[in-house]
């Protein structure tokens, strides 16, 4: 039914040779796209050189991809709505949830250790489809919804776990799920989110519910004139941004062994800041999945090698808000940019 | 008609003396000549592209002119800063987009143009700014409540405001007023009403222009007229000195024939083919009991005034508004709601009046072109990347669209490329039917024949069935193989022997079909 296009063939004959080498790329393009990898080699470069005893080692390599895999997974997931020009505020807390809700089903309930990790995902599937449906059917701000959402997981997460944290009392699979490391080399928290971040990409870039996502990002009304279920599709987003940040939350409880109803919110911020950071590179002016890693992983590194040379830990936050801003920054330039070129 | 003015002529309210204005090969203004005294309503009318709005438009500094002298009150303008000093000089438009903004109450719109009234800490003071509201809504003869908000306001309402906005500080003795088709959403008794106002406020001295579509509006309303076609004044006078009968035709152009057109072979007759849409006595909003057939392979153009429910009928048909009764079917199949099927078979295909809705920002070409519908694009992996950019190579090459590059960003190109890749996007697959609604507003003219030939050649080749939709009679003169004119929501004629002449179907749409209505 539908065919390449042969408009006019003999015209397209005669007139200009289809040159896909043609799109030479120019240095200054090359960087950009790049930008995040050498930024991240240089870091590594620099904190290596400074910290040669600590910053080059494989356990210190282990402690960033497995301390920073929540965040990736959150990150990922916002990525999703952000396509479509929807922020999610309520990841943070969707992740607190999920967390506390594991190890209390584990703690308090004695469930084994399956249950405790897919119910509380279950649970965000439903909450995600519940804020999707707001903003796409129900025409709320997304910025409002997921404010209003995230607030009564948080006042919920306080009530389940009185405001204390839930520790874990004897070691099992659970932990396991997030200490262990594969052949005993990579971390399995690195290996949840290498193939988050694969099958994500794969879907955005290679299936056409992404070229979708995109295209809704590009004009909303534009790809509803296409026939793309654009409402079916924000439902859609919503529900795995909830997804993987409760699978971010389950994770980082399962490799500390304890769960709180405050740390794991202020993931938040650096998730976005991965986000915009990453849509400057690899794709510049495009959300993309790995961009975002990579951002995630610069961002973890520095703060990491700060600490490393005696800064103290708040340096993290002070460095993530510049961050975001800067790359909010850099962004809007290389939107602007490509634009015009 | 007359050609010579000298400056005893020029009188005391606005006078325009050869304005030219070309756009690259296009001219849009030839030696226009417009002129308008205090106490005067002058009828400025034409067909579409015939020059009135640029005319307007260059006055409000929006065009530069290239040639041309304007005097206001017996003063000369510079060409070169015609805006300001029209401004200055005391011109006050209403332009057909009324550019208020709805979320804002009317006191708070108006004070946007006038300024704030501010207490003595600089706040601003709300009561005595709806108090000066009210008063400036009554000086120009309406009594609103300032304090309500554009959105609720109602089309005629919204007019009112955008006047009252242009009329502020009114001094019908200092001031001259131009409205851009006023009337052109609003229903008779609606426009009656700003009628009334328009005769008071010329008794009161001021001169007015008074562009418009609706002829019988120039009879009420205007005492004087001029006729612009194709760029020029080809008459100007009294309107009494115009039988009801001859308007249309003064409009449209002389009654000659036209050459034939070239066309792209005859419809194919493709065997056992149903229909590529049939409406049944179809109604919805304004839509009054449409009955409208495109054979497969046939280029129906539609026509009519703005507001004749033409782009309403597209939406219907694409399935963006519902229908309340009647029956659509497209291709043989009962269409309940053909936007679903055309995205469930990729068999109905669409491009909105508005360019923007029509394309997908930030993405490339190929991505584009691609995301009707990715048949033939996929790989064991899934869609494949080198698939979509062949695709669209072939495509772009066809449209001759610049940069010849699948991989630019959509938002890099021109216009003119824009429309063909958001008309690419359909062209490209095998469809039974393709809605256009004004597909080649503002795009070049190379470009404009380049997508009509890239659509008949899909029509005739396929058999895909073309419902277009333009105010633009001379191109569906061209291009259509049936012409149909819409007024007031239903067809008012028809016209199926080619070759047509643009003068009967301008007669039509301007003439008897108004008329008649109001007769």
């Amino acid at each position: 039914m539908t065919r390449d296009s042969e408009i006019e063939v003999e015209r397209a004959d005669e007139t200009a040779e289809p040159d896909p080498g043609g799109r030479t790329e120019s240095v200054w393009g090359y960087l950009n796209r790049y930008s995040l990898v050498v930024a991240l080699v240089a870091v590594i470069a620099i904190f290596s050189i400074l910290r040669p005893e600590s910053f080059p080692t494989t356990q210190n390599a282990g402690s960033i991809l497995t301390g920073s895999a929540p965040l990736v997974l959150m990150s990922l997931g916002l990525v999703l709505p952000l396509i479509v020009n929807q922020f999610d505020l309520s990841a943070g807390y969707m992740a607190t949830m999920a967390g506390l809700l594991s190890v209390g089903f584990i703690v308090n309930n004695d469930w084994p250790w399956y249950l405790a990790v897919i119910v509380p995902l279950l649970i965000s599937l439903v909450i995600g489809w519940g804020i999707g449906y707001l903003v796409a059917y129900g025409g709320l701000s997304s910025l409002i919804v997921t404010l209003g959402a995230g607030s009564v997981l948080f006042g919920a997460s306080q009530l389940y776990s009185n405001n204390t944290t839930i520790f874990m009392r004897r070691s099992g699979v659970f932990q396991a799920l997030g200490q262990q490391r594969l052949f005993d080399l990579i971390p399995l928290p690195f290996v949840y989110v290498a193939v988050v971040a694969v099958v994500v990409w794969y879907m955005l870039e290679y299936r056409a519910i992404g070229r979708r996502l995109y295209a809704i990002g590009g004009s909303e009304e534009g790809a509803r004139l296409v026939g793309i279920p654009v409402e079916r599709l924000t439902v859609l987003v919503f529900v795995c941004s909830a997804f993987l940040a409760s699978l971010g939350g389950v994770v980082q409880a399962a490799r500390v062994g304890s769960a709180n109803p405050t740390g794991i919110a202020s993931l938040l911020l650096p998730a976005f800041t991965a986000a915009f950071l990453g849509a400057t590179s690899i794709r510049p002016g495009q959300y993309n999945v790995w961009g975002t890693v990579l951002a995630v992983y610069l961002v973890a590194s520095a703060t990491t090698g700060m600490i490393m040379l005696g800064a103290p830990a708040s340096v993290s936050d002070i460095f993530n808000g510049a961050i975001l801003l800067v790359a909010v920054g850099l962004a809007k330039l290389t939107a602007r940019r490509t634009a015009s070129a | 008609m007359s050609d010579d003015f000298d400056m005893t002529e020029v009188g005391s309210g606005l006078t325009i003396i050869g304005a030219t204005k070309a756009f690259g090969a296009t001219v849009a203004l030839e030696d226009v000549d417009l002129r308008v005294e205090p106490g005067e309503i002058r009828a400025l009318v034409g067909a579409n592209g015939s020059g009135k709005s640029t005319l307007i438009k260059a006055l409000a500094g929006y065009h530069t002119l290239d040639r041309g002298r304007v005097f206001v009150k017996g003063r000369e303008l510079e060409l070169s800063r015609l805006g300001e000093e029209a401004k200055s000089g005391g011109l006050r438009f209403v332009h057909q987009d009324l550019a208020l903004i709805p979320t804002l109450s009317i006191a708070e719109n108006l004070a946007l143009e006038r300024g704030y009234i501010r207490g003595a800490l600089g706040t601003i003071d709300r009561r005595k700014q709806v108090d000066r509201a009210r008063s400036q809504l009554r000086t120009v003869g309406f009594d609103l409540d300032p304090r309500i908000e554009v959105a609720r306001l109602g089309p005629v309402e919204k007019t009112l405001v955008a006047v009252t906005r242009a009329l502020d500080h009114v001094d019908p003795t200092r001031n001259i007023l131009l409205l851009d088709e006023p009337t052109a959403r609003l229903p008779h008794s609606d426009a009656q009403r700003l009628a009334d106002t328009l005769i008071r406020l010329a008794n009161l001295g001021l001169p007015i222009v008074y562009v418009t579509h609706r002829l019988e509006e120039v009879y009420s309303l205007a005492e004087t007229i001029t006729v612009l076609r194709d760029g020029r004044h080809v008459h100007e006078g009294l309107v009494r000195d115009i039988p009801k009968g001859e308007l249309g035709t003064l409009i449209s152009g002389s009654t000659k024939k036209r050459p034939p057109m070239a066309r792209a072979g005859g419809s194919v007759e493709l065997e056992g083919r149903p229909p590529a849409l049939k409406l049944s006595n179809v109604s919805s909003g304004r839509l009054r009991n449409i009955d409208l057939d495109v054979e497969s392979g046939e280029i129906v153009g539609v026509t009519g005034l703005v507001g004749s429910g033409r782009s309403e009928l597209g939406r219907v048909v694409y399935g963006l508004q519902r229908y309340q009764s009647g029956q659509i079917t497209i291709a043989g199949r009962v269409a309940e709601s053909p936007l679903t099927r055309a995205n469930e078979t990729g068999r109905v295909g669409y491009t909105p009046q508005e360019r923007r809705d029509g394309l997908m920002s930030g993405l490339k070409i190929m991505d584009n072109l691609a995301i009707t519908s990715f048949a033939g694009m996929e790989a064991w992996y899934g869609v494949s990347k080198s698939a979509v950019r062949k695709s669209a190579q072939a495509t772009i090459t066809g449209l001759s669209v610049t940069p010849n590059d699948p991989d630019a960003l959509i938002d890099a190109l021109s216009g003119g490329n824009q429309q063909k890749v958001a008309l690419g996007k359909w062209v490209r697959l095998d469809l039974d039917l393709l809605i256009l609604d004004e597909p080649t507003q503002s795009i070049d003219v190379g470009a404009k024949v380049e997508l009509l030939e890239a659509i008949k050649a899909r029509a005739k080749g396929e058999g895909m069935g073309v419902l277009w939709f333009d105010s633009d009679v001379d191109e569906i003169v061209k291009h259509s193989d049936r012409i149909v004119v819409m007024t007031d929501g239903q067809i008012s004629a028809e016209f199926r022997d080619k070759p047509f002449s643009a003068s009967d179907v301008l007669l039509s749409v301007y003439g008897e079909g108004v008329l008649e209505v109001e007769a």
